[in-house]
Parts: C-alpha cells; structure tokens; sequence
C-alpha cells in the first residue's frame, strides 16, 4: 500500500471560539517553535511554510531525499490538529488511490464509498513526479477545488486541505515532469536544503538524548478545529493599498516581457501572490500588505511559475525585482 | 486588477454592438464643417486662389468627399477613435502636425510658402475636418461646431464684391446658418436622451496644469508694452515698416506692402518721386539749433584780431550767407544768448520726433562740418572742388548709393553696419549720417543724380528737404582705433585747414595746457584719448552756461575761466587741443540719438530737437575721421565686438572687479568655491530647515516628508536607494552598515535606532495603508527627530567614505516574529 493515514491528533478540549488576530498570531508562533524543533535552522522555510498554510496554498517541496520534507509535514499536521496522510507516489499509484473508491457492500447490498488519503488535513505527496500524469491530474480537482468526485459523486474535502508535494529534481529517469497547469495550483515551490553545521550536530545530540521520542510522537495538536480557518479568514482581510496593487501588477507585467521568461505570471498566480503577501503581512502583525511582504514571498511563489532552472529563476526573481519600482506615493 | 477585465468587457461588448451610429447631429456637424471648408476656399484662403467658381467647386465637392469617406472609414474601422477627450485630443493634434508637415514639404521642395494667416486658417480647417470625422460620439460635437463656426465667420468676413464667387458665398452662408439651427435643436434632443440613459464621468484635471500655461503667460504680464512686444516678437511673420520682409506675410495693418509702395496713404511712407514736396512752416535745422543754444548775438567787445583766412574761405562765407535761410553751411558762433534755452514744441505735427533711428546706440548723426575757427565763430567747412564720384547700385533689390569710398587692404575699419533713419519733421535736405558714410539707400530711388556732395562726408539731396517720413538707410564703417599706429596720427596728408591754428597768447596757453596734459602720454590715440579724458572729468558740461566772448578765445575762456559750458565749447575745446598737438581735427555738430530714448516697443530712438549736439573729429591716416565726444555724459559708438572680444571683455572686466575688490572678490570667490564643494550638504541643511519649518507650521511633523528628506539625503550622499528597494529595507540596511562600521556601537546609538522604528512603521502605514485616510496621524515628532539623528549626513557620508556604493541588499527578510517584539 502506498498511501497510509494517521489518526487525527488530539484536540484542545473545548470547541473553537472566535480567535483574535492576538491569540491567532500566538497559536502560529507555537506552531513555529515545534517545526523549527522538528527541522532545525530552517526558519525561512518554516516561514513560509506557514505563510502558504495561512494563504490557504499548497506546498511543492523540491529536494533531496532525506532532508526533512516529511518530518515536516508530519509536525504541520499534528500542529494543525488534523488528519495526516502521506501518499508515497509509484508509477503504479492509481487516482483511486488518491481519491477512494466505491466498495459493493454484502450486507447492505449497496455500494460504499472509501475514501482515500486525501480526506485528510494534510497530505504528503511524496516524490510526486514518479506519479502517471493520469494519477497526477486526480490531484488537480482536489488541490483546486477543494473537492473529489468519484463514480459521478462530489465529497467535499477538509477547509483545511494543505498538500504538501516532494519531487526530487535529479533523478529523471522513470519520472513524469507535473505539467503547467497542476504547477499553477501550488503557491510556492520550496527547497529545504541542507541544514548547518551546528543545527546538524545539535540534530545529532537531540537523536541521542531522546532516542525514543520523536517530536511528532509526543505533539498535541495547537489549534482547536476551526481555529485555522479563522485565521486564514483573518488573513483575507489583510488591507492591500493599491499603490502595492499596482506594483504587484508592475511584476506581473515585467515577468510577462522578460525575454528570459517563457510563460509569465499567471492572473491566478498574482491572486495567489496577493494573498502569500497578505499572510505574511498577518504574521508580521500588521494589517496591511507592504512592498516588502510581496518581495518576501516573490521567490517561493514566481519558483514554482517560471519554467526555468532552479539556479537561474533566483536570478531572474532578482531582476525582476530589482526593475520594478518601489512605490513610494501614499496609496490614494 | 478589477478594472482591466471591465474594460476589456467593455470593449467587447462595443465589438459586438458594431460601430457607433451616426446620430442626425452627427451628420448635420459633417455638413457643417463641410460647408465652412467651402466658405474657406470661397474666400480664396485655400487651395484656390485666387478664388474661380469652378475651381472652388472642385476644391469643395474634393473636401466634402474626403471628410464624408474619412468619417465613414473612422466609425466603421477605428470606432475607439475620439471615444474619450485623451483619444480626441490626440487626433486633432495629429490632423494639426500633418497639415504642418504638408506645409513643410511644400515651403522647401516647391518654395511655395503659404501666407501665415492661410497656413493657420488651414491648420484649424483640418482640426475643424478631423473633429468633424469623430463627430459620431456625441463628445466631439460641442469643439466640431464651435471650430466651424469659427471657420465660416472667419472666412466669411473676407468676402468682399471683387471675389468672383460672391453669390455661392451668399448661399454658403444661409445653408449654415440653417444647418447650424437645425443641429442646435437636433442636439437639444439628443442630449435629452444621453442624460437619461447614460452616466458621465469626470476625470479630475491635474491640479498642475494651469502651471503649463505660465511660460506663455509670463512674459505677457510684464508691465508695460515692451515686456509683450518682446514676448511676441518674432512669432508672427510681418512685411513692411522694419527690416523684415516675410514672404509668409500678407499686408501688415498700418505698414504692410501697399504702404511701402505708397498706393495706399502716400503721406505714411512716402518714395522721393512720389513725396509731397510742399512747402511748411516746419522747423528748419537752424530753427532747431537755435531753439536749443539760443540765437547768437554781436558782441560790441569783440576784440578785434587778424587770423590767417584763405581768400576763398571769405568767398564761401559770402555764399553761405545767401542760403542760410534754406541751406546749412554758414557758421557756428560759440556765443550766444544767455539763461536757459525755451523749450519749443512744433505744432505742425503730432510727432515731437525730428527723425527716428534704428540700429545701434548711441549714434552721431553728422550734419555740418566746421573746420575754420577765428576765436568766436567756426566756418562751414567749404566744398573741396575734387570729391568722388556718386554712383548707385542694387543690392539685394535695393539701391544703394555709393559714395565712392575704396576699400584698402588693412583699412583700420570695423565691419560697415547699417542704420536706418526715418525722417519726421526735420527740414532739411541733408542725409543724417554717422560719420565714415560709404552707402545711402532709399526704397525705389534709383537715381544717383538726386544726391549730391553737400560738404565733405556728408550727403544732401537735391530738393530743399527730405520729405516727412522718408526712411533712409545709410551705411557706415567705424574706425578701430586698436588697429592705428602712431604714425596713422601724423596727418601730413591732410589739408591745412583742419591743423589751422593761431599763435596768439590764448592759444599759447592752451597749447601748454594739452602739453602738461599728455606729457608721457605715446603719440597718437593715446594722447588724444587723455585729452578728452581731461576734458570729460575735469569740465562741467552746463547747458545754461554762456561764454561771453569777452576776451576774444571763447577757448581760452571756458579752459581757464568758467570751466562749464555747453557741449560746443567742449567740442571747440577739443578741436583747439589737438590742433595744438598737430592733430588734424574739426568741429561737427549734427544729432545725438541717445540710448535713453530706445523705445522697445517700435525697435526705434527718437530723435527730439533737444537732441542737437556738437562734438569733435580727429583725422586719421590720410581721409579717415574719427568721433570724438570730449562732453560728459555722452558716449561715442564702438566698433561691434567679435565674440572672442566679448568673451576677452567679460574676463577683463571680472579680473578688474578682482583687482579693485581683492578682499570682497577673495571672500566671494571662497564662499563660492566653499558652497560649490559643500552644496550637497548645503542643499541638505535647506532641506532640513524647511521641513522644520513646516513642522512648526503644522505643529507636527509629517513621517513621509521626513522620508523624501532622508531619500534625497541619501541621494546626495552617494547612497541613491535602489528603485526595488522600500524605504524600510535601505534605511535598516544603512542602519546596519553604520553598526558594523562601529564595532562597538554606543547605547545611545541603539538607543536612536530603537526610536527611529516607529518612524519607519509610521511611513510604511502612511505609504500603504488604504485605512490610514480614516485615522487621526498620530504624532510623530520624536520619531522624526531620532530618523533625522540616526540617519545623519555625517553617518551616512561615513559609510560613503568607508564603503563607496553600498551593495543592493539581498532580497532576504528578518524574522517577523523578530518584528513583531520590536513593534
């Protein structure tokens, strides 16, 4: 079996009350601190980890195996409260497999719905380019949509559905490159990368010291059911000037008439590049959206859209950025 | 993000709908403005001229074709065209800069220029055709009939009976004021219809664009006509009355061709053989001279002396006396009349102007020569029996007299210039003419033989006086006297009559006198230059003052004796000086045009009776006179500059303020070196100044005016923010440059950045917070204060100095809990 799901990690007690943006801010800092315990001196990636989770985006995670990528998604998911699925990808993983299917009951002589890994809060798609294109699209309506439809049937899927996707770059053989339009659907592209020295050795102390407890084994969830999507809906209603407006546009624009740059910036692409800055604006605790949130989140979100090498989009993001004035008029 | 799918919506739809439909107004504007084109070559301003009716009815039936196709093509393949006042605009100046470039091209390949009042009227035909073509939206039909209707008064007020195609302009004119009324209610009801369904949207003008306008408006505000005549010269092409003769002008008003010709009023600008010669009780030029000195008079105790006359001389005087009523030529007393002179206005005519002059100031108008002087009187200067030859020739369809002056190589003359004097109510039939006359030239007058040789160097023609409003031209070439040498000065050459002097004790004394006065001086310009200088300085020039000829030398008198006099015996004076030196020289008098009396408004300097005056000649080489002006406050005209000259005069005259200031000099020269090195920092402490300043004003002080302030501040710096970078991010980058640079920064440094935070807080919510319209600013005056302090000019040149161009930060972020706890 390739895919597997975890039970869901125990609530706070107590339904979830209105959350303010105070104590949502508090909460996510909690979550913070147990990703940056779980993956040690990797603060900008937890950074916009969480942006993406409280931009209600999903995740491509692109590196080497080993580096993390699960034991992250593990700790998000256990933090968030939810279901965790993982969804190892084979070139024999069937959309089914991903979605569920209808089994014909005996007793009940009436066919029932199983549902499959992405019935959860956070789902790992591992090594999703080993996939078939065919059970990559099944991914699509989920991600999009937030929804499944099987045997002509829609089921509804978590508010709180995050995927998180892991492709490793460099082996190319048996893989199936995502096509444009599933890349669209995620917000940010994200590399973990090898951790530093002192992180690795403290890594290595901490494997010793606790040699039977990982921290997902010992984590309770964070927020309470429902406290999540408040946030994301405080979030949306993070101000954007239209001065920053304009210059999101401005990049937009100049994405499109880079000679570097095939296909540019996306109008679903800029919404989602909106909506990245406005939840980093969230976490810096303002309620509005600064040049400096839209650059923050320019190159995890641009990474996943520019169809160019990974070395060269850094560049390429850089100029892009540094072309485009800042504006510096009072937004009207 | 909303509004470019809206628009795009829009656009569809309107593809959809098809192109705009031509309301009944819309055609009635197309009518309208075709049948002003057809009034505008009716009136012969257009392609025909001069206007016959089949031609016109070609030329018509052609625009109306043109502009129905043209606006038809425009609906049905441009439709966005003239949609909104931007796109309207656009095409009107586009229509406008092509009927420019048709005329271009005509002015340089056929050499066929139009004339200035038809280029316009065509221009503003083509804008009125180019509105009339978008006349499909309602918007561009309000400017289509205004233009019009502009057009048709226009050309329609030039139709006069001796145009051919007067009964079709009558019927042009009923057929637009039909149509005109008929749009008028066609509109009405249009209009009633577009304010039920549609809505308008205003789009607010920029509050600068008045400001445009102030260039144009400016200079027309300056007070006083010269102001407007300066602003405006040149802009319009004129023919007539000055020097210009624009072939893109059509008559002038008051000065145009017919004037010039003298077929319209010949009393304004009369040619000679057309002139009224009639007889007047103007004044005559000794009535002018002498309503300025006051008469002469006989002094009983007029010492008797004998003086070395030529017989022939006698005989002259003789001569004179018999023409002194008409002609000049008779002698010049030193004495006159005492008390001040009356002063006289002539009535006969509205001018108080004898003559009028243009050209450059101030000017010596020579009109009698004197070379003969017996102690009181100066004699005429007598006709020499040999003078050149007058001869006339064309140039540049002028004729020009020419007074038979050769041109030798190293001539010490400056290039000839001309003047042009226009005579007013001066009778007197001699040219007024600088000194050194080589060419005269009076439109369409091409006969030498109507001048003639009044007295050396001085031209008179043969009628008893110039008529009223005669414009002369005369050319002259001024000597360089940079140019003689010592020996030019010598005047062996030159006939006696110009060295005559006596050998009595008068003149003894005064020859000691210009000997003590150029004692050490060089031959030559040198020590005439320090006699006039003494002259000048030492003599009070008084117009009231009167010799009274008492001791028999009004020389002598006024050299020793009263010291003060009126300018002929400066001149007298100075003629006896340098005749005492050996210096050839003679007494003028004539006119001065003094720059004083330079009217801007006509580029001209009238010339008022008051204006008579006497100076003094010096001969150099063998035939050159040069002006000399020995009376205080009168200046002699100099040879043109070169600009190498100018630019030598300008350095001389700066070294020469340095040299007699060295310690005013010095002390600016620094502060404008000091202020130069230091003008960045310079600017910078003004920028700071005025933004105190408006905080005081407006008890608080404004976070992003603070920001532009540490912007330019580091602009000036050498450390520009980079255009992708926030405010937030270069001013923390600076801030952490100034950390590192100190290695162990003080507290109170911390401190300082610490309460520079909310200042930049306070920028980014006033730069991108769309609520911060609704919330009261809070003050901000010590944040201000700790950027200004952080971020000072002598941190900030520190990093400058230490660092040279900072790096672009990278595109890296604090921690935003690490933000969060600072907040």
């Amino acid at each position: 079996m390739n895919a597997g799901t975890n039970t869901p990690a125990s609530q706070p007690t107590g339904l979830a009350a209105t959350i303010d943006p105070t104590n949502g801010l508090k909460k996510i800092d909690q979550i913070r601190i147990r990703l940056e315990d779980a993956l040690k001196g990797k603060q900008d990636v937890i950074q916009q980890v969480l942006v993406c989770l409280l931009a209600r985006g999903h995740l491509l995670l692109e590196d080497r195996p080993g580096l993390g990528k699960t034991t992250l998604a593990k700790a998000l998911a256990s933090s968030v409260g939810g279901r965790f699925s993982r969804l190892q990808c084979t070139p024999d993983l069937l959309p089914s497999d991903i979605t569920g299917f209808s089994i014909f009951n005996a007793e009940t002589r009436q066919f029932e719905f199983r549902s499959g890994p992405v019935f959860s809060e956070v789902l790992l798609a591992d090594e999703i380019n080993r996939a078939t294109p065919r059970t990559q699209s099944a991914l699509l309506e989920a991600m999009a949509e937030r929804q499944v439809t099987v045997d002509g049937k829609q089921h509804q899927l978590s508010n709180d559905f995050f995927v998180i996707a892991t492709q490793n770059p460099h082996e190319q053989h048996g893989t199936y490159p995502l096509p444009e339009a599933q890349l669209d659907r995620f917000t940010m592209k994200l590399s973990v990368g090898y951790p530093a020295a002192d992180y690795e050795a403290a890594m290595l102390a901490a494997s010793v010291k606790t040699e039977q407890k990982t921290p997902e084994s010992i984590s309770s969830a964070i927020l309470a059911a429902g406290e999540l999507e408040q946030i994301q809906d405080l979030v949306t209603q993070t101000r954007v000037g239209d001065n920053v407006q304009r210059y999101l546009v401005s990049l937009a624009t100049a994405s499109r008439n880079h000679p570097d740059i095939d296909a540019g910036l996306s109008p679903r692409g800029l919404l989602l590049w909106q909506r990245a800055a406005q939840a980093t604006a969230h976490l810096a605790g303002r309620d509005f959206v600064t040049p400096d949130d839209v650059q923050q989140v320019a190159f995890p979100v641009l990474a996943v859209r520019l169809d160019v090498e990974a070395a060269d989009s850094r560049n390429l993001i850089s100029q892009l950025l540094e072309s485009v004035e800042v504006p510096t008029e009072p937004t009207s | 993000m909303s509004v470019k799918p809206n628009s795009q919506t829009k656009k569809v739809e309107k593809i959809k709908q098809g192109p705009p439909k031509r309301g009944f107004s819309g055609w009635l504007c197309v009518a309208m403005a075709i049948i002003a084109s057809s009034a505008v070559d009716a009136a012969g301003f257009g392609f025909v001229v001069p206007p016959e009716p089949k031609a016109f009815w070609t030329a018509s039936l052609t625009f109306a074709f043109i502009t129905i196709l043209l606006s038809e093509c425009v609906r049905r393949f441009a439709p966005s065209i003239g949609s909104t006042n931007n796109s309207r605009r656009s095409w009107a100046i586009g229509v406008m800069v092509i009927g420019f470039c048709i005329e271009m091209l005509l002015r340089f390949f056929l050499e066929a220029p139009y004339l200035m009042d038809s280029l316009l009227l065509t221009l503003l035909r083509n804008v009125m055709i180019g509105l009339a073509t978008v006349a499909h939206h309602p918007l561009n039909q309000g400017p289509s009939v205004a233009l019009s209707t502009f057009v048709f008064v226009f050309a329609s007020a030039c139709f006069d009976s001796s145009i051919t195609t007067l009964p079709w302009c009558t019927a042009l004119s009923i057929a637009f004021a039909v149509t005109s009324i008929v749009w008028l209610g066609a509109r009405y009801w249009e209009r009633l219809n577009i304010t039920l369904t549609s809505k308008v949207v205003q789009r607010k003008r920029p509050w600068w664009t008045p400001a445009l306008a102030i260039p144009l408006v400016l200079p027309l505000l300056i007070p006083a006509a010269r102001g407007r005549l300066i602003a405006t010269e040149g802009w319009l092409p004129t023919s007539g009355g000055g020097d210009d003769a624009s072939p893109m002008a059509r008559d002038g008003i008051g000065n145009g061709d017919l004037l010039v010709a003298g077929l319209d009023n010949i009393r304004s600008f009369a040619p000679i053989e057309n002139a009224p010669f009639a007889a007047s009780h103007d004044p005559t030029l000794y009535d002018v001279f002498d309503d300025s000195y006051n008469e002469n008079f006989f002094n009983k105790n007029k010492r008797q002396k004998v003086i070395s006359l030529a017989p022939e001389i006698h005989a002259l005087a003789e001569n004179h006396r018999m023409a002194k009523s008409k002609k000049g030529s008779r002698e010049f007393s030193t004495v006159r009349r005492p008390g001040k002179a009356k002063s006289q206005t002539l009535s006969s005519i509205d001018s108080d102007a004898l003559i009028y002059v243009r050209g450059r100031l101030p000017l010596h108008l020579k009109l009698e020569s004197f070379d003969i002087y017996d102690g009181v009187e100066w004699s005429a200067e007598p006709l020499p029996e040999k003078l050149p030859e007058l001869s006339l020739e064309t140039v540049a369809d002028r004729p020009w007299l020419r007074l038979g002056v050769q041109t030798k190589p190293g001539d010490p003359h400056a290039a000839p210039e001309i003047h042009s004097i226009k005579v007013i109510n001066l009778k007197t039939n001699r040219v007024p003419a600088p000194t050194q006359l080589t060419g005269i030239s009076i439109d369409q007058l091409n006969r030498a033989d109507f001048f003639r040789w009044e007295q050396p160097d001085i031209v008179g023609v043969d009628r008893d006086s110039l008529p009223e409003l005669t414009t002369l031209h005369v050319q002259s070439r001024l000597v360089d006297t940079r140019k003689l040498k010592e020996r030019d000065y010598s005047g062996i050459f030159s006939q006696q009559q110009y060295r005559q002097f006596d050998d009595g004790e008068a003149s003894y004394r005064i020859r000691r006198l210009a000997q003590r006065w150029t004692f050490g001086k060089q031959k030559g310009w040198e020590q005439i230059d320090a006699i006039i200088k003494h002259l000048r300085e030492e003599y009070t020039l008084d117009d009231s003052a009167r010799a009274t000829g008492d001791t028999g030398h009004t020389v002598s008198e006024f050299l020793f004796e009263t010291k003060r006099g009126p300018d002929y015996l400066f001149a007298t004076s100075a003629v006896w000086l340098l005749r005492s030196l050996d210096y050839p020289a003679r007494f003028v008098s004539g006119f001065y045009a003094t720059p004083d009396r330079y009217e801007a408004r006509t580029g001209l300097t009238p010339i008022l009776a008051e204006d008579v005056h006497c100076w003094a000649e010096v001969l150099v080489q063998r035939d050159y006179w040069v002006t000399l002006e020995p009376s205080p406050g009168y200046a002699v005209l100099l040879p043109p500059l070169s600009f190498a000259e100018q630019i030598a005069g300008i350095l001389n005259l700066v070294y020469t303020r340095l040299l007699r200031y060295p310690f005013t000099s010095g002390a600016l020269l620094f502060l404008l070196v000091i202020g130069f090195i230091f003008r960045r920092r310079i600017l910078d402490i003004g920028d700071v100044s005025i933004l105190r300043i408006r905080a005081l004003i407006n008890r608080n002080y404004s976070a992003l005016n603070t920001m532009r302030t540490l912007d330019r501040r580091c602009r000036r710096v050498g450390l520009p923010r980079p255009r992708g970078v926030s405010p937030r991010r270069w001013l923390e980058h600076l801030a952490d440059a100034i950390h590192r640079q100190r290695a162990d920064p003080k507290p109170i440094e911390s401190a300082q950045q610490r309460a520079a935070e909310p200042f930049i807080c306070s920028v980014e919510r006033h730069l991108y917070d769309p609520a911060v319209l609704c919330t009261k600013e809070h003050s901000t005056r010590s944040p201000c204060v700790a950027a200004l302090t952080m971020w000072s000019w002598r941190n900030l040149a520190a990093i400058h100095r230490s660092s040279g161009q900072l790096t672009q930060p990278h595109y890296s972020f604090p921690h935003p809990q690490h933000l969060r706890v600072q907040k």
